[in-house]
């Protein structure tokens, strides 16, 4: 069942235009990502679906209603890129604040309180002021507060920017414990690692378009290319005519669909090898294909 | 409205959690009103002091005195507004004083009997006991040179002298037989200014004009003390404080993202907007009733009536929201919005007497200060706490603070809103 519909998108700031006819679909329970690099139109399109921007057209619907529907907006929980929580409150005040603003009945509030920092790992720094914090533990209070009133559909926009290992692996958990829980949710992020490990689905996106939706097989398996087979041999071949083309020095470097067969067929030559790997194409490879450039350029 | 007290009391414990707000909100207008009630004792600056004359005598002396008046540099002469008494100009603080001279002056002047006629009267705001000295010397200095004047002119005090005897001579006063021998002796001294002084042959006391201080009040309106003047004042710069404040977490809210997550929530754009300007009212209101009793508690100031001391800060306050909202959009970060709103801020406070009363600026920059809301804030406040005003005379300033909040209010809602459409 669809939660999340948007159909084609525009919004321009002037003469740049950020989302250009942008339209896809989220199931419920699902983890979508939108993966692209920085400026690509995530966060525009964040800030349509979430009712803050208004788009110069098309349509976004939530649940089957309008996103500036006071009660959609009770279904939707956003973690901004920025860390939009307020320095100069406890980590508890700022989740009472945003929760408050839901409407929850006091006792209500209290145990969501209670969950969400449990869930950001935070329940032993409840009474300290957020400016003590690490970048880390602010991102995870972040999250906490788009949490705090129970919502089905969460935004998280960029959640790992800029945090230590253990942070994202704290909110790689926390993401994979709402979809447990059935909780629908859009994933923007730049790290296709990230994409890679906890979508369902993917959506590439550059320049304000949507280059590709589709699994993570889907993609590759579409856009992904070839696996590559790279052998470092323990010297330079004298006969180079059974790999033509594709050996350089020593190192060997085979582009194949079926790339086992091509370790077989090294092996059937007798060569001597100092290292063997093969390279599965990823998100990376699929937005090169995509676009010409890197994820990361 | 539980949602917009909800965003209400995170932005005052927000703002009580900042301590350089609070100094600036707080400490620092205190400061203000300490130092400049302690030094200038409440007398008011060294221009000319706005007066209204009014010449009840028309006589040819009266009229010579008006002249000497008029032309004195220390006062700048003032017709009060069609319809309104000076003494009320002088109580509303639209004038410094007022000099009336009565009917009889020119009478008793042309007599030499100033003693015996009628005063010449010096209304007086009670707030100006410098101004009132200063006045009062002008009024003499002019009354005296307009008689000495007549020496100068042997010929006219001749005939001035001859009318006095003929009407004295009629009288069977002992006193006017006194002052007829004295013109008789003065008017000798004139012909042959070598004979004996005209008072030592007359046996005459002679007494200059007589001037009569009326203090122009109404119950409870006269300030105690300098520092019933000064703390309005210094109120005005708590009041800077907090809008920069409230301003800069405007742009603040909007970049951090905070402002955005707020949008998600399920509140209205006006609501959000409403909880944030509920803040900054109750700051503004909490910073003028804080300063109010620091200064009944610590500096006996008369507060008025609690009415209009309510009407004075409610639509102070009110007012205050609205530009808070406007200045908000003045820049894209916070060091633009602080330095830019700080900008308009000040001029408002020089133009509105947050650096010096009204009254003693030039008479352009007066003009010009009825387009500061923070002037009315002044006037208000100085309305209910010590110029004694009504009820409907307090209406014309509250009516200004709120008609000014209220279309700056509406604006400043479309500015916000059209600036956060501008990113995300």
């Amino acid at each position: 069942m669809n939660v999340i519909g948007v159909d084609g998108l525009r919004k321009a700031f002037g003469k740049n235009v950020a989302v250009d006819g942008v339209s896809f679909e989220i199931q419920s329970g699902e983890i979508f990502g939108l993966l692209g690099p920085n400026g690509a139109g995530k966060s525009t399109t964040i800030g349509i679906m979430v009712g803050a921007l208004d788009p110069d057209s098309g349509t976004v619907r939530i649940s089957g209603k309008d996103p500036s529907d006071p009660q959609t907006r009770k279904l939707v929980g956003l973690a901004p890129q920025a860390l939009a929580i307020y320095e100069e409150l406890t980590a508890e005040e700022n989740l009472r604040f945003f929760g408050g603003l839901y409407g929850l009945s006091s006792s209500n509030l209290n145990q969501r309180i209670d969950w969400s920092l449990d869930l950001a790992g935070l329940a032993d720094r409840r009474k300290d002021l957020v400016r003590t914090f690490s970048g880390g533990m602010k991102r995870r209070l972040n999250i906490a507060c788009a949490l705090v009133h129970e919502p089905t559909v969460v935004f998280l926009d960029e959640p790992t920017v800029g945090v230590d290992p253990q942070s994202r692996n704290y909110i790689f958990d926390s993401v994979e414990k709402l979809r447990a829980q059935g909780t629908t949710i859009l994933y923007t992020t730049h790290y296709m690692e990230e994409a890679q490990r906890l979508c369902d689905r993917i959506a590439i996106m550059d320049h304000g378009h949507i280059l590709a939706i589709g699994t993570l097989d889907e993609l590759i398996g579409k856009y992904g290319g070839d696996s590559l087979v790279i052998a470092e041999l323990m010297s330079a071949p004298k006969d180079t005519s059974l790999f033509a083309g594709q050996i350089h020095d020593s190192t060997l470097r085979i582009p194949s669909a079926t790339p086992f067969k091509e370790v077989a067929r090294i092996a059937e030559t007798g060569l001597e090898m100092s290292s063997l790997r093969v390279e599965r194409p990823d998100l990376e490879s699929v937005f090169l294909s995509l676009t010409g450039r890197s994820l990361r350029d | 409205m539980g949602r917009s007290f909800i965003l209400a009391s995170k932005d005052i414990k927000l703002l009580l959690r900042d301590k350089t707000a609070l100094f600036w909100a707080l400490v620092f207008p205190l400061m203000i009103a300490i130092l400049f009630g302690s030094i200038f004792g409440g007398s008011n600056g060294t221009s000319a002091i706005k007066i209204a004359l009014d010449d009840q005598d028309q006589s040819k002396q009266s009229m010579e005195l008006a002249k000497r008046l008029a032309s004195s540099d220390a006062v700048k002469i003032t017709a009060p507004d069609k319809g309104v008494a000076a003494a009320d100009a002088v109580r509303k603080g639209d004038l410094a004083a007022y000099v009336v001279i009565p009917k009889g002056y020119g009478e008793a002047a042309s007599r030499f009997q100033y003693a015996n006629g009628p005063a010449i009267q010096v209304g007086i705001d009670p707030s100006r006991k410098a101004e009132a000295g200063v006045l009062e010397g002008v009024v003499s200095e002019a009354a005296y040179k307009s008689m000495s004047e007549m020496f100068t002119q042997p010929a006219d005090m001749h005939t001035t002298i001859a009318e006095g005897r003929e009407k004295l001579k009629a009288s069977k006063d002992p006193q006017d037989a006194s002052t007829l021998k004295f013109l008789d002796a003065l008017d000798s001294y004139l012909a042959t200014p070598t004979s004996s002084s005209p008072n030592a042959a007359s046996n005459f006391s002679f007494q200059g004009p007589k001037i009569e201080s009326v203090t122009v009040k109404q119950e409870g309106a006269q300030p105690a003390s300098p520092f019933e003047v000064t703390f309005p004042q210094a109120i005005l710069w708590g009041l800077l404080g907090v809008m920069s404040t409230f301003a800069i977490s405007m742009v603040r809210e909007r970049n951090q993202g905070t402002l955005i997550r707020l949008r998600v929530s399920p509140l209205t754009f006006t609501q959000i907007l409403g909880g944030k300007g509920l803040a900054c009212f109750m700051a503004c209101a909490g910073v003028m009733v804080a300063l109010l009793a620091v200064g009944k508690l610590l500096f006996h100031i008369h507060l008025g009536s609690p009415l209009l001391l309510a009407m004075a800060i409610g639509s102070s306050a009110y007012c205050l929201v609205g530009i808070m909202l406007l200045l908000s959009v003045l820049g894209k970060t916070e060091p633009a919005v602080a330095g830019s709103s700080w900008g308009v801020m000040i001029t408002m406070a020089m133009f509105g007497g947050g650096m010096i009363p009204v009254f003693v600026m030039p008479p352009w920059m007066q003009t010009a200060s009825n387009f500061s809301p923070l002037k009315w804030t002044s006037v208000s406040l100085e309305g209910a706490i010590w110029r004694g005003y009504t009820f409907q005379e307090m209406l014309l300033p509250c009516g200004i603070l709120v008609g000014v909040g209220l279309v700056a209010f509406i604006i400043g809602v479309r500015a916000v809103k059209a600036s956060t459409q501008s990113a995300t």
